[in-house]
C-alpha cells in the first residue's frame, strides 16, 4: 500500500510538470463538450432554418404545361422560378434546392385523365434542403389526391372510398425528448472522454518508462511490480477523473449560459443532478479504462504505437453507443451490464429524464468492477514478463 | 558474496548466456570482461532478478536469487547499463524516490542523500532537473541511487562507458573506495585495461561462455603468456575489445 502511494505521487508530481501534455490532455477533454454545444447550436439553427413565412424557390422547367398545378405550389408559398438549361446539374452543384420538370406529354395525359408525370430533380444528400424537399413532394401528393377526388366526384364517386383508414397521430415526446435528437449523441462523447482522457499519462509512465531507460533501473528496487504497476495505473485513473468531471461540468456550464432554447427551439433542462449522477456512473467506467489501457501500453514496443494503439480504443469502445442514437434505448438487463455500453444507455436514460433502477445500476457497478479487476491483473502479469524490458 | 553455478539464458533461438559460473567475493573487484554481446550484461540481469535463468544458480549472500529474488535485490544495488533518469524531476527527487521505494524515510534518507551528493561531488547540480544532464552528471545520479541503502553488493555495468577522462579516475576511485569498505564489487568492461588496472579477480566471458577465470597472475600462468593483453587474445580468439 505504502509503495503504490509513493508511486503515485512520484507519477503525479512527474505528469503535472508535463505542461505541454497536460494543456492538451484538459484541451482535448474541453474540446468535446465545447464541440457538442456547438453542434446542438448549429443542428439547432438549420433545422429551424425552414421557415414557413419565407417563400420557398422552386426551379420549374415547363411551367406553362400546368397553370393549374403552378396555382396550387404558388398559393403554398412556394415561389415558382423559370428555369432553362441544365436544371439536374444545377442541383447536383447546389446552386438550385430543387427543379420540377414538366412536358407538353403532362398537359395531354392530364386532359385525358391518365398518370401525368411530373419529373423532380433533387441531391438528397443534401441535409439542409430536405425539408424544402419534402415540403414540394407532400404539396404535390396532396394536390394528386384533392384531383383524384374531384374526378371521382365527377364519376358520382364517394372520395373517401380512397381512404380506408386515417391515420390520427398522437405525439407523446415531450419537448425534452424531441430535443434528445440532438443529445443522444452525448453518451458518446462522454465514452470518448472516459477512454481517452488518461492515455497520455499512462503510455508516459510504462512506455515512456521503458524509453527513457528509467524501467530498469526501477524494476531494481525490491517492492513488487504489482505495486508499481497499481500505483501508476492510479495516476491516470485519477487525471482521467478530473478531465472527465471538467468535461462534463462545461457541458452543463455551456446549457446553463448559452441560449440553447432559442435556437433550438424548445425549453430543454439539464438538471445539476442528473449531470453528477452522469459522472458518478463514469467513475467506475473510467477505472475500467484506465487498466484496459495500461494493458495495451504494456504490449506497445514504442512510444508510438502505444498512442497509436489507444487513440484507437475511444472509438472501438465508443461505437455501440453511437448506434444508440438510432435505436430504442435498450432495457435489457444483459445489455445495460456490459461496462462502456451500458454506461451510454443509463445517461442516455438519465438525460431524457427516464428511470433507472438500481438493480441496473448495481449490476452495471458488478460486472465494471470485474472487467476492472480481469484486466489489471492481466496488465500485472503482462508487466512482470521479462520482456517488457525489450522494446523489439 | 555473489556465487552463480553454470547459469544458461537463451532468447528465442539466440543462446545468451550458454555457461557461466563465478564466484565474487566480498572485499574483492571482480570484473566481468568480455567483447560487445559475450553476455555480461544478461548475466548481470540474471543476478539483480530480472532475467531468469533457464537454468543455473544465483545466489547472493547465500540467498536464491529465483526464489527469492526480492530479498537479493535489498543485498544488492545495481548501475544498469543505461542510466535513465527522470528528466522532470531534480536529481536530490530522482534520488529520493529510489530511496523511499527501498523502504527508506524521513531524515536518514535525506542526510544518506547529502553524504552521497557529497562523496560524487553533485552539490552543483543536485537540486537541477535532469533534463540536459551530461552523461558524466547522469551516471553520478544513477550511482546515489545504486548505493543509497548501502548494499553488500554493487553490480556495475559498464560503469566508465561514455565518461570523460576525470569521471573516469573519479569512478575508479570510488570502485576502490567500495572493495576497501569490504563491499563485493563485480563491474563489467569490454575493455581490456580498465578491467586489468582494478580487479582482484577476472571473468572472461566470450559467446556466452566464461573462458578464463582467476586473478591476474593465474591468468597469464594459465595461458602461459607474458601478459594479460596476450592471455586475453588467446583465449577469445580475437582482438576484439582491446581497441582505446
Amino acid at each position: 500500500m505504502n509503495i503504490i502511494w509513493i508511486v503515485f505521487r512520484k507519477e503525479w508530481v512527474d505528469h503535472i510538470r508535463d505542461q505541454r501534455a497536460v494543456v492538451s490532455a484538459l484541451a482535448n477533454g474541453l474540446f468535446t463538450p465545447v464541440f457538442m454545444l456547438a453542434m446542438v447550436l448549429l443542428l439547432g439553427k438549420t433545422m429551424l432554418s425552414f421557415n414557413e413565412e419565407n417563400p420557398e424557390p422552386l426551379h420549374v422547367i415547363g411551367q406553362q404545361y400546368a397553370p393549374a398545378l403552378m396555382q396550387y405550389l404558388e398559393a403554398s408559398n412556394i415561389e415558382i422560378v423559370p428555369a432553362s438549361g441544365d436544371l439536374a446539374e444545377e442541383v447536383r452543384q447546389g446552386k438550385v434546392k430543387m427543379g420540377l420538370i414538366l412536358t407538353e406529354e403532362y398537359a395531354q395525359a392530364f386532359r385525358e385523365g391518365r398518370p401525368a408525370p411530373v419529373q423532380l430533380v433533387m441531391d438528397t444528400s443534401r441535409q439542409s434542403n430536405l425539408l424544402v424537399m419534402n415540403r414540394v413532394i407532400r404539396l404535390i401528393e396532396t394536390y394528386s389526391r384533392q384531383v383524384t377526388s374531384l374526378r371521382l366526384m365527377a364519376r358520382g364517386i364517394d372520395p373517401l372510398i380512397l381512404m380506408p383508414l386515417i391515420p390520427n397521430i398522437q405525439d407523446v415526446a415531450t419537448p425534452q425528448s424531441s430535443a434528445l435528437l440532438f443529445m443522444s449523441m452525448l453518451p458518446f462523447f462522454i465514452a470518448l472522454v472516459v477512454f481517452s482522457a488518461g492515455a497520455g499519462v499512462i503510455v508516459d509512465s510504462l512506455v515512456g518508462e521503458r524509453e527513457r531507460n528509467t524501467l530498469e533501473p526501477l524494476l531494481i528496487n525490491p517492492v513488487r511490480r504489482s505495486s508499481l504497476l497499481i500505483g501508476k495505473v492510479l495516476t491516470s485513473f485519477s487525471f482521467a477523473v478530473m478531465t472527465v468531471g471538467l468535461s462534463l461540468f462545461v457541458f452543463w456550464l455551456g446549457f446553463q449560459v448559452l441560449p440553447i432554447e432559442e435556437s433550438i427551439g424548445f425549453s430543454m433542462t439539464l438538471s445539476a443532478s442528473s449531470m453528477f449522477f452522469i459522472f458518478l456512473l463514469c467513475i467506475p467506467e473510467t477505472a475500467f479504462a484506465a487498466v484496459l489501457q495500461a494493458f495495451i501500453a504494456s504490449f506497445a514496443r514504442s512510444y508510438k504505437e502505444a498512442q497509436t494503439f489507444l487513440a484507437v480504443l475511444p472509438f472501438v469502445v465508443g461505437i455501440p453507443s453511437v448506434v444508440l442514437a438510432f435505436v430504442p434505448n435498450p432495457t435489457d438487463l444483459l445489455q445495460v451490464a456490459i461496462p462502456g455500453f451500458g454506461h451510454s444507455i443509463l445517461s442516455n436514460r438519465l438525460l431524457r429524464g427516464e428511470p433507472v433502477t438500481s438493480l441496473e445500476v448495481i449490476v452495471l457497478l458488478l460486472t465494471t468492477l470485474l472487467f476492472t479487476a480481469v484486466f489489471l491483473w492481466l496488465a500485472i502479469r503482462s508487466f512482470q514478463r521479462e520482456r517488457i524490458l525489450a522494446s523489439k | 558474496m555473489i556465487q552463480t553455478e553454470h547459469l544458461k539464458k537463451s532468447f528465442g533461438k539466440v543462446q545468451a548466456v550458454q555457461d557461466v559460473s563465478f564466484t565474487a567475493q566480498d572485499g574483492q573487484i571482480t570484473g566481468l570482461l568480455g567483447p560487445n554481446g559475450a553476455g555480461k550484461t544478461t548475466t548481470l540481469r540474471i543476478i539483480y532478478t530480472l532475467l531468469k535463468p533457464d537454468s543455473g544458480t544465483v545466489t547472493v549472500d547465500g540467498i536464491d536469487a529465483v526464489r527469492q529474488p526480492l530479498e537479493v535485490l535489498r543485498h544488492l544495488g545495481a548501475l544498469t547499463e543505461a542510466h535513465g533518469l527522470y528528466v522532470r524531476l531534480t536529481a536530490r527527487e530522482n534520488i529520493r524516490y529510489f530511496g523511499r521505494l527501498r523502504g527508506m524515510e524521513g531524515e536518514a534518507l535525506e542526510n544518506r542523500i547529502e553524504e552521497l551528493c557529497k562523496l560524487l561531488d553533485m552539490q552543483e547540480f543536485i537540486d537541477r532537473r535532469t533534463e540536459g544532464f551530461s552523461n558524466g552528471q547522469r551516471v553520478k545520479v544513477s550511482i546515489a541511487r545504486a548505493l543509497l541503502h548501502n548494499p553488500q553488493n554493487i553490480l556495475l555495468d559498464e560503469p566508465t562507458n561514455g565518461l570523460d577522462v576525470m569521471a573516469t579516475r573519479a569512478m575508479r576511485t570510488l570502485i576502490r573506495r567500495l572493495r576497501d569498505e569490504g563491499k563485493c564489487v563485480v563491474f563489467s568492461s569490454h575493455i581490456m585495461q580498465e578491467v586489468s588496472l582494478l580487479c582482484d579477480r577476472l571473468v572472461v566471458i566470450a559467446h556466452g561462455q566464461v573462458v578464463l577465470n582467476g586473478t591476474k597472475e593465474e591468468i597469464r600462468q594459465q595461458m602461459g603468456t607474458e601478459n594479460l593483453e596476450d592471455a586475453f587474445v588467446a583465449a577469445i580468439g580475437s582482438a576484439e575489445g582491446l581497441e582505446e
